[in-house]
């Protein structure tokens, strides 16, 4: 196990580079001159070389890239063009808010939805299985943005018991977590139901069934522990998803994290913060698709040693 | 579990019903406005569009920064109601003779730290803006000898007839710093933030700063006028949100005291809201379109002229204010010293704008726009529908307020909005914003003209009449050159909770939050 | 087969075309008993038929873009059956009008990611080896980050243009096309009648068209429902955060953007787009969970 973990993180490196590198390339061939926006109008042409020159922008690309990456390894994430601080010193207190707001969306969509697919599939083609599979449809085409304003309305204007914005108190948290929990919620309600279908089919749960153990048992202890594989499966997977909402449901939100500073920086042409959010985000998604692999590794000893053995994942 | 489901779903669709059928009248009631004021522990919240973005008052010229830091930072002089500069640390001033001045400050004024603010620092603070900020640098540029003559006198020079010289003094960029803090700031010893908790002078210090959330000042209790001009509320909390109506429903919601970025759509519910007070003052600021004169574009003044032939300003009044305000066809606001109402004849006439736009020979353009806010994005849309009828094809892109400076200064953009109020000082106003001297700071129209920049010069005079006649043509040249197309004048607003009470509003906005209170 | 070789291939050819008929027919009619199916492919067809047809009922440039303040922010009534919008256009056939764009960003999203996909993914598969491993290292990596994210990116580093949005929210889904149909062609690269094909000298990129990409439709099918859906809600969040297609175009997030200010006393405004956003991805999502239903009756009793 320790040795899978370890080559699953030795594999990170590579695809953080590649990732940092894609990210890099298109922002350098976003258009914007840095120079003069730090500068301001009154720079002497002097002093425009001079911060070009600090500021590395004349060097060649892959030369900005190299420094880039090994800036990054120091905890460096370059200078802003629009603060001329640090891009971490933004980022940093950024980054708080869009982890605890997905954490409690993965959280909250984990514990509803998972209920509500096992229902969905023991009562399948009853009233509730169309409800759920109803709610769950609606729920993964909703835009989420259009879902926090709906919210807002409902329970900070009419209602009047909820906080619009802010990050105030943990109350604050409740409308952007479970907006931001919506899409994947649907999304694994869908898959938990499915692979309870397929579960329930299977034959050892026949077997425990004709060997005496009660519908009960069968359904929430058998079952519903192969059936979760998929649905941790898909969590792993949208939790990318769930981050990239952040952009829409902060500004919404008015939430300061890491997704409204990366659009407020688009607007602002601040390419430095563009990047350093960006980066943060995909090496967040790569830890936790490999904590997800870990998982499932552990509950599923078949896949560790294919890729032990194998050496590479198809 | 299936009544348990059925409760769900319910409350799902109660949840769409709800929301769907909208316009439920505001039913209030949780939170009565007399309650606010009993149980108020002396925090005003007040919610602003952005967040601050450095703690130099040289750095920037962004509005929300500024706004912020003029409760935080003193200057010499502020500007009241009317724009017009008031002595805040100084305890007498004369204008000797036309280029003259001495000043004597306050008694006891006293830096965060304790220490003793003194003539020398306001000497290093206002030579330190002319130096380092662009905005100092045109405000500042006419002092030619600063002298300190003791602790609490200083004398100033300048090389040409300033009048303006107190109201350039109120600019934050001028606030008085101490020196000692800021040049251990300035060597990267400690922050800005430091700064403003130690080494300066106001009636708030800094609590806290967490970026992208909000701002906390703490009323300063030490400060020379606690008593009689002090901070009324104990913490002002300047809270970051972006999104206009979620800033009008925190109001409503009582989690914010005063929206000092109203927008007016909401205006209809706010008003027939009992727990909160839409608070109204008459301002002169105008609306208008900015052509950059130095993009090819707008190079032509015969483009410019059928620009403002061609776009409808009752339109842009009805999107971009809902009608509260008026049209207006001058490029100065009308409360202008020297107006002259609309001298170059602008009316909404397609066919007048198409045959300047045939005199010019221009039949097709691509023109690039920049707005900062909704409102600017729907009139910049009549705009773009008005335009394309003489063949100006316009597109536009979102921008933060914060860059539009730098954008255009850049020559990004050859067009953007602005909005302006009346100064009671038009040369030193219209010297940054219309005068070669402003160019690549707030001349975004990068507007050149020699004619404007003599009478902008011959109108700083002690001679009324001489004065009085530069500034009409002054008006006059800019309405013929239009580098700035007027749309409308609108009256200002500001959303309070019901209750609120000493919120400032002066010609051009919101202003000393010190007042507010319950 | 030497005896009669023309004979002995048209009758193989005869009795896999009958079979993959029949077998087409018998999915299309496990995916009619669908209800929940057949009502979004009706859905869906309406919508793209009003997409398609709106200029016999409107004109683009006098109602979908022209403004007409005077009218501005009505009410639903008989005139204007969803109401007009801030700018006083009428709602319905902006509704309509933005379909396209949002249709046209969709599809050309997902058939670029599919085509792209489909080009790495059987060459991956095909070839297995280096090119393998290094086009199974691209797709980690555009894996990892975020496609709305990389979207936003991109667009903004281009120009908002409906080409632009379609190339760089499709990017983001290639790596998923490339894994499918990789997988699809290792389990059945070693298969007989592939043998077959090559050892009668087919050529490579006839036999990955032909056997292999054909017999794994299915999934390909189902994935590229799915992400025309999610790409259309893309879009929507793009124009949302204001960095989407340029005015006066008319598209359902920049509605819902330019609405957003009035939702209290005109929520009519996001209903409309909203509600479209709704109904378009979820048909896309239901009709890809039919077809994948349809594939695999086990799921269905």
């Amino acid at each position: 196990m320790v040795k899978y973990a370890l080559k699953r993180l030795l594999y990170m490196i590579p695809v953080t580079i590649g990732v940092i590198f894609v990210v890099y390339l298109i922002m350098y061939l976003t258009p914007g001159d840095p120079v003069a926006l730090l500068l301001g109008p009154d720079a002497t042409p002097e002093l425009i070389e001079e911060t070009r020159a600090a500021l590395g922008i004349s060097d060649p690309f892959f030369v900005q890239f190299f420094n880039y990456v090994i800036n990054l390894f120091t905890g460096h994430f370059g200078t802003s063009w629009y603060t001329g601080n640090d891009v971490s010193l933004r980022l940093f207190s950024a980054i708080p808010y869009t982890l605890i707001l997905t954490i409690l969306a993965l959280a909250l969509a984990l514990i509803i939805s998972i209920p509500m697919g096992v229902i969905a599939a023991v009562r399948q083609n009853r009233p509730a299985d169309y409800a759920v599979s109803l709610f769950a449809i609606c729920g993964v085409s909703a835009p989420t943005f259009w879902v926090g304003i709906m919210l807002i309305l409902l329970f900070s204007v009419y209602m009047g018991i909820l906080p619009s914005a802010g990050v105030d108190s943990w109350e604050s948290y409740i409308l952007p977590s479970i907006t931001m929990s919506f899409n994947l919620l649907a999304s694994i309600t869908r898959t938990q139901r499915s692979s309870m279908l397929e579960v329930l089919r299977a034959d050892y749960i026949r077997t425990a069934k004709a060997k005496g153990v009660s519908n009960r048992v069968a359904v929430y202890y058998h079952a519903l522990r192969n059936a979760i594989i998929p649905s941790i499966t898909v969590a792993g997977i949208n939790f990318g998803t769930l981050m990239g909402g952040s952009v829409a449901i902060e500004t919404v939100f008015a939430v300061p994290g890491v997704g409204r500073l990366l659009s407020d920086s688009i607007k602002i042409h601040d390419t430095p913060t563009v990047i350093g959010c960006m980066v943060f985000t995909a090496i967040t998604v790569s830890i936790v698709n490999l904590i997800v692999d870990m998982l499932y590794a552990a509950i599923d000893p078949r896949i560790k040693a294919q890729y032990l053995k194998g050496g590479k994942k198809s | 579990m299936k009544r348990a489901l059925a409760l769900l779903l319910a409350l799902i669709m109660a949840f769409g019903l709800l929301a769907g059928c909208g316009s439920k009248p505001a039913d209030g009631g949780q939170d009565a406005a007399p309650d606010a004021a009993a149980d108020w522990d002396g925090t005003i919240t007040i919610v602003q569009s952005s967040d601050i973005i450095g703690w130099d008052p040289c750095a920037s010229a962004d509005v929300n920064t500024k706004n912020c830091m003029k409760n935080l930072l003193n200057r010499t002089f502020e500007t009241d109601e009317n724009l017009k500069a008031i002595p805040i640390m100084v305890e007498s001033f004369e204008q000797l003779d036309d280029l003259n001045w001495t000043f004597t400050l306050k008694e006891g004024i006293k830096f965060f730290d304790g220490t003793p603010c003194t003539a020398n620092d306001v000497k290093f603070s206002v030579m330190r803006a002319r130096e380092t900020s662009s905005s100092g640098k045109s405000l500042y540029g006419p002092i030619e000898e600063f002298n300190v003559v003791d602790d609490r006198t200083f004398t100033i020079k300048t090389a040409n007839v300033y009048n303006s010289l107190p109201t350039a003094l109120s600019n934050t960029s001028g606030a008085v710093l101490s020196q000692a803090w800021v040049e251990k700031a300035d060597a990267g010893e400690c922050t800005w933030e430091d700064v403003m908790k130690n080494g300066a002078t106001g009636r708030y210090y800094l609590g806290e700063h967490v970026i992208g959330d909000h701002v906390t000042l703490i009323a300063n209790e030490n400060y020379f006028d606690y008593d009689t001009d002090g901070a009324k509320n104990k913490e002002l909390i300047f809270k970051v949100i972006p999104e206009a109506t979620t800033r009008t429903i925190m109001v409503q919601t009582g989690e914010a005291d005063v929206n000092v970025n109203f927008d007016t759509v909401a205006m209809a519910e706010c008003q027939a809201d009992p727990n909160v007070q839409v608070i109204q003052h008459e301002s002169s600021r105008i609306d208008l379109l900015i052509l950059n004169t130095a993009s090819e574009a707008f190079a032509d003044k015969r483009v410019r002229q059928a620009v403002a032939f061609a776009v409808n300003r009752e339109d842009c009044l009805s999107v971009g204010a809902e009608g509260y305000g008026a049209v207006c066809y001058s490029s100065l606001s009308p409360s202008t010293e020297g107006y002259v109402d609309n001298p170059a004849g602008y009316k909404y006439d397609v066919e007048k704008a198409k045959a300047l736009m045939a005199e010019a020979g221009v039949t097709s353009l691509d023109v690039k726009a920049a707005v900062k806010t909704d409102a600017e994005e729907r009139i910049m849309q009549v705009v773009q529908a008005n335009l394309k009828e003489i063949g100006i094809n316009l597109t536009f892109n979102r921008v933060d307020n914060t860059v539009l400076t730098e954008l255009m200064a850049n020559n990004e953009y050859d067009m953007c909005m602005n909005a302006y109020a009346h100064y009671q000082d038009p040369e030193l106003f219209y010297g940054r914003y219309l005068g070669t001297t402003g160019i690549g700071a707030n001349n975004y129209a990068h507007y050149q003209s020699a004619e404007a920049d003599a009478a902008i010069a011959a109108a700083a005079t002690t001679d009324a009449a001489v004065r009085q006649a530069s500034l009409e043509k002054l008006c006059t040249i800019i309405c013929e050159d239009v580098p700035w197309v007027g749309l409308y004048t609108e009256e200002l607003y500001c959303l309070a909770r019901a209750g609120v009470k000493g919120v400032n509003m002066n010609l051009e906005t919101t202003y000393w939050y010190h007042t507010i209170c319950y | 087969m030497n005896q009669n070789p023309v004979n002995g291939t048209s009758n193989a050819d005869l009795r896999k075309a009958y079979k993959r008929q029949s077998q087409g027919r018998d999915i299309w009619r496990r995916f009619c008993k669908n209800k929940m199916a057949v009502a979004a492919l009706i859905v869906l067809s309406i919508i793209v038929l009003a997409a398609c047809t709106a200029d016999l009922f409107w004109d683009y440039e006098q109602d979908a873009c022209a403004l007409n303040i005077s009218e501005k922010l009505q009410k639903p009534s008989r005139e204007h059956i969803l109401g007009t919008d801030e700018l006083g256009r009428d709602i319905l056939c902006r509704l309509v009008y933005g379909a396209r764009v949002s249709l046209e960003v969709g599809i050309g999203a997902a058939t670029f990611a599919l085509v792209i996909g489909a080009i790495l993914g059987s060459i991956g598969g095909y070839y297995g080896g280096r090119v393998d491993s290094i086009i199974m290292r691209v797709t980690d990596v555009l894996l990892a980050i975020p496609g709305l994210l990389l979207g936003i990116a991109i667009v903004s580093a281009f120009k908002p243009t409906v080409f632009y949005m379609a190339l760089a929210f499709g990017i983001s889904y290639v790596s998923k096309f490339t894994r499918i149909i990789r997988s699809a062609i290792l389990s059945i690269r070693d298969q007989e009648y592939v043998e077959a094909a090559r050892a009668i000298g087919a050529k490579d990129h006839v036999i990955i068209l032909r056997h292999i990409l054909l017999n794994c439709m299915a999934p390909i099918l189902v994935q590229y429902a799915l992400c025309i859906g999610t790409r259309i809600l893309s879009v929507s969040t793009l124009s949302f955060i204001g960095l989407g297609i340029q005015a006066p175009t008319p598209d359902w997030g920049s509605m819902l953007a330019g609405a957003r200010a009035y939702i209290r006393g005109n929520t009519y405004l996001v209903m409309g787009p909203g509600l479209a956003l709704l109904l378009t991805i979820s048909s896309f999502n239901i009709i890809g969970d039919g077809i994948r239903d349809a594939l695999d009756p086990r799921l269905k009793k």
